[in-house]
């Protein structure tokens, strides 16, 4: 295969002494799917992202971006070159086998148009702002990014003037490498897109492979529903159920008389292909890869709704959490959530050390959620402190006999309500010796009077159990941290948070006070600051800040609780001062 | 094994209290030879114990203004005489100990009670040099922050230190505390009994020698604000001792208030502690007290601020610890709240006694002697 990359660069990365290729596959396990060279690998698509290209540490030799940067590759016959005009590129579009106009019309939220000069008309004007893929497998963005075109290029009008020809990749979810397996022919055909729908499809090949994508059954089936021999499935007990959980009482043969007798006629959805007609959307369309229970747990918003039927959230996503631009998996997230194989033996804590494996640190702001907390802590089986912070306007003496009596030898303190968690955090920190723990865990007692009880109830229990879920999920925790160097921080895939709301004020100063370079800046943190942070990092967030002197929280309203306080920014910086301390997340 | 004990005086309460302590344990397994820099009312109780000698040599920099080459002179020709095989200087007041100790290369162990504008204060005046006292065997500390304050002003980098903390004996403590109970007077002459309930009233006990160093001015702010509840300053408040230091005085004098009550000096003090309903640390700085795990051990509930000094490491985990520096409007904050909750017990915890056993303490702090030097455990 001819290299994507001038082969000089990847000569010159080489002999430069700061690329570990072992480390570097071993590291982004997804590399060795693309079968590329490593080093071709960084340099073509991995430094773009941000990833790095050895182990790194604090004192980590930063690689010579300018020295090595990847050059895109020279397209001689480049159609982009000269642009034509927006009709030009329009007409190219509409003749385009490939576009699905139900699909554009769906992702408009318009009614469906068979034009398809029309389709194409109102394709170009909605992408000025928005990402609209003219084809469930080609994806603007994605073929931008992985094809390396200049923002001003239009993607659709480079694949169908030279890109098809060249097969280039068109969406995460179209696996050209594997596809080809199947139809080695298809290698001189051009566009690849056009072949699939025609022949793979039709002979309900998925458009990835299953062993590296996960598709579910039931969205597999709905995905070959319009090539289904036979009557369209009109009943699926399990969806006819989750879809309408009112009728969950009901036992299968019962749910089934339902449906026929009554649900029918009251317009009820029995299967996911009819979910997808009533919203105009072909079976095909649907994302093979969709998830709905990491869709719920993506988003706690959805998680009391979905809780038990975890299916309906397909209703959401397909009504509306499309057009959102919702994730629906965590692949999409993080690219892949590395299942742990981490796991802490008494002789791994006896290695330890001198090293406490952790130092539980509790902000008890509502001294009545003691009781909430303590079954988490009761999980760790392993030597570990407990500090425990309570409020001067709200302790009691009974929160504080259960602790003591639970833990007699917890280490109590009462702060001014000043910074919220992020101040009784630090408060606790004042004579913390972080040399001697491994790791720390942060808990809070969580009520977010701006967000439901439910849903701040949801939120609480997804923080809790990811850290302090269980005696084995904590034991990997730990493992995590002592057998891979690179983990800083881990806490819940559904509280993974990257927005800097308005905060941005707050950051640019927290920028300049922690010295995060630029590269590291970008938001990524713990939503709800409750998570296990390596000791190293806890000091990294906590020094600089030592003697900040907090504002209080007494007889504040409701707006004091939402963004723009500088505990909020403390916040999100955590996962700055991790990233330039060389370390990254573990999402869980 | 012959070990000379150093104290920097002998008074009732502090560091010369609980070295004393410390010696007399020491003195059942080895010949203890108690020095003093400095006479006082502990020599009496000295006297009764189990030591070879209870000798004072006047070299106390509060008195004698004598060169340290002249006070180091005499105490090699002391510590020659007793043929000492190790010096266990008990503060750095008397680490002028450690010169003599070096230059006769007796292993010696200094133990700091002293926070860093002391340990500062004492190197400026000369009383010691701070190579001498860096070079003992093994160091030890009345508590974290001191270790902390000891390890930067005498540069003593990754060295070990050997936190005491402090302790006590809960036995003798609860004895004492059976005792007589004194009384005590306010601004207006008036008796507060304090072997009586007074009507639901709380009281509120602080102790010490009133000065600004206890936040004598700022215990007196606390009474101003809280009238309905009696406050009891045990120690010398008006006396001859306190008198010159005393910051509240002027504040009582001006705008006298009758809800806080003095004892004066004592020799037992456990009895007004007894009597108390809580005890408030009101110090500014206190490296860390022998009055708290006292008063913990008489069942009393215990409230200081964690950057007065090492007591929190006692409150944080059996009464009640406050972030930060101590204010009368926190203080107050803090009293209305507790009398406000339910009551609870404040027995000491199996773990509290446990720890603040001074036998034990010493028994370890003798395990670490015999690994930096000569003495057998």
């Amino acid at each position: 295969m001819k290299s994507v990359v001038d082969p000089s660069k990847i000569d010159l990365l080489m002999k430069s002494g700061r690329f570990d290729a072992d480390w570097y596959v071993r590291r982004y396990p997804d590399v060795a799917l693309t079968g590329m060279d490593p080093a071709e690998h960084y340099l073509w698509l991995g430094e773009r992202l941000g990833r790095r290209g050895n182990p790194s540490g604090v004192d980590d030799v930063i690689i010579d971006l300018h020295q090595i940067r990847p050059t895109r590759p020279k397209r001689t016959d480049d159609a982009s070159a000269v642009l034509p005009d927006v009709d030009g590129m329009m007409r190219v579009l509409a003749k385009w086998e490939g576009l699905e106009k139900d699909y554009v019309c769906y992702q408009l939220g318009v009614e469906r148009e068979s034009d398809p000069l029309r389709v194409a008309q109102m394709y170009y004007a909605a992408l000025k702002t928005r990402n609209i893929l003219p084809n469930p497998l080609f994806d603007p963005e994605y073929y931008k990014m992985v094809n390396h075109l200049k923002f001003r290029e239009d993607a659709v009008y480079h694949y169908l003037t030279g890109g098809s020809e060249k097969q280039l990749s068109t969406h995460r979810l179209f696996d050209h490498e594997w596809y080809l397996k199947s139809y080695p022919l298809a290698r001189d055909v051009g566009d690849l897109i056009v072949h699939y729908w025609s022949n793979g499809y039709r002979n309900k090949i998925l458009p990835v492979d299953e062993g590296k994508v996960p598709v579910l059954s039931p969205i597999k089936e709905a995905f070959f529903s319009e090539i289904s021999i036979g009557k369209k499935i009109k009943y699926d007990s399990l969806i006819y159920r989750e879809f309408n959980f009112d009728l969950n009482h009901l036992d299968d043969e019962s749910l089934e008389d339902h449906y026929w007798s009554a649900g029918r006629s009251e317009g009820r959805l029995a299967s996911i292909p009819a979910l997808l007609d009533k919203y105009h959307l072909p079976g095909h369309c649907l994302p093979v890869d969709f998830d709905p229970k990491q869709y719920m747990s993506l988003h706690v918003d959805l998680e009391g709704a979905f809780l038990k039927n975890p299916w309906g959230a397909l209703t959401h996503y397909i009504s509306g959490g499309f057009s959102e631009g919702r994730l629906y998996n965590y692949a999409q997230v993080n690219g892949f959530v590395r299942p742990l194989s981490y796991s802490l033996s008494d002789d791994a804590l006896a290695s330890s050390k001198d090293k406490t494996p952790l130092c539980v640190l509790v902000h008890l702001y509502y001294p009545e959620m003691w009781g909430e907390i303590e079954p988490y802590i009761a999980n760790i089986d392993f030597d570990f402190d407990l500090h425990v912070n309570l409020v001067e306007s709200t302790w009691s003496s009974v929160a504080i006999n259960n602790i003591r009596r639970a833990y007699p030898k917890a280490f109590l303190k009462i702060s001014p309500n000043e910074g919220r968690d992020i101040g009784g955090f630090f408060s606790l920190l004042k004579n913390i010796d972080f040399s001697s723990y491994v790791a720390f865990a942060l808990l809070h007692s969580k009520k977010s009077p701006h967000v439901t009880r439910e849903y701040a109830s949801l939120w609480k229990k997804n923080l809790f159990g990811a850290i302090l879920g269980s005696r084995d999920l904590i034991r990997e925790n730990i493992a995590a941290f002592l057998e891979d160097q690179e983990i800083g921080i881990i806490g819940s895939i559904r509280s993974r948070h990257a927005g800097i709301e308005g905060n941005e004020d707050g950051m640019k100063k927290l920028f300049e006070i922690y010295q995060i370079s630029e590269e590291h800046q970008a938001c990524e943190y713990v939503s709800g600051t409750m998570m296990m942070v390596r000791s190293e990092i806890m000091f990294g967030v906590y020094q600089p800040l030592s003697n900040h002197q907090f504002v209080s929280g007494d007889n504040k309203g409701i707006d004091h609780h939402i963004d723009g306080q500088v505990e909020h920014s403390v916040e999100r910086i955590f996962g700055n001062v991790m990233k330039q301390l060389g370390y990254r997340f573990l999402w869980r | 094994m012959k070990i000379a004990f150093i104290l920097h005086d002998l008074s009732l309460t502090g560091a010369p209290k609980i070295g004393l302590d410390m010696a007399a344990i020491m003195a059942r397994d080895h010949d203890v030879y108690l020095v003093s820099k400095k006479d006082g009312p502990l020599r009496s109780v000295a006297e009764e114990k189990d030591f070879k000698e209870v000798r004072i040599i006047k070299t106390s920099h509060e008195y004698e203004k004598l060169s340290l080459s002249s006070r180091v002179a005499q105490y090699q020709t002391y510590l020659e005489d007793i043929r000492a095989d190790y010096v266990y200087i008990n503060s750095i007041a008397s680490a002028d100990w450690a010169a003599a100790c070096r230059d006769l290369s007796i292993p010696f162990a200094l133990h700091g009670h002293e926070m860093r504008a002391e340990i500062r204060s004492l190197a400026i005046s000369g009383i010691f040099q701070l190579s001498d006292a860096a070079s003992a065997d093994l160091i030890v500390s009345a508590s974290e922050e001191c270790a902390k304050d000891t390890r930067s002003e005498l540069h003593l980098g990754n060295r070990p230190i050997f936190n005491f903390g402090v302790g006590i004996d809960c036995e003798i403590v609860g004895e004492k505390a059976r005792g007589q109970v004194p009384q005590a007077v306010n601004v207006a002459g008036s008796l507060l009994n304090l072997a009586k309930d007074f009507g639901g009233r709380k009281r509120v006990a602080m102790c010490g020698v009133a000065c600004e160093r206890k936040g004598a001015d700022l215990f007196w702010q606390l009474a101003k604000r809280c009238p309905d509840m009696d406050f009891l300053w045990i120690g010398p408040w008006d006396d001859d001792v306190a008198k010159p230091v005393n910051p509240a005085l002027p504040l009582n004098k001006e705008s006298g208030i009758d809800n806080l009550y003095w004892t004066n000096m004592l020799s037992n003090p456990y009895p007004a502690l007894k009597a108390s309903d809580l005890f408030m640390l009101s110090s500014r700085e206190d490296p860390n007290p022998l009055v708290v795990p006292e008063a913990m051990s008489l069942g009393l509930p215990v409230c200081t601020f964690s950057e007065t000094g090492g007591s929190r490491v006692w409150t944080e985990r059996f009464g009640f610890s406050m972030a930060g520096k101590v204010s009368p409007a926190r203080m107050e904050n803090f009293v209305r709240r507790f009398f406000s909750q339910d009551d609870w017990n404040y027995n000491p915890s199996d773990l509290f006694l446990a720890e603040a056993d001074i036998h034990n303490k010493v028994k370890d702090l003798m395990e670490r002697l015999a690994e930096s030097g000569s003495v057998n455990s």
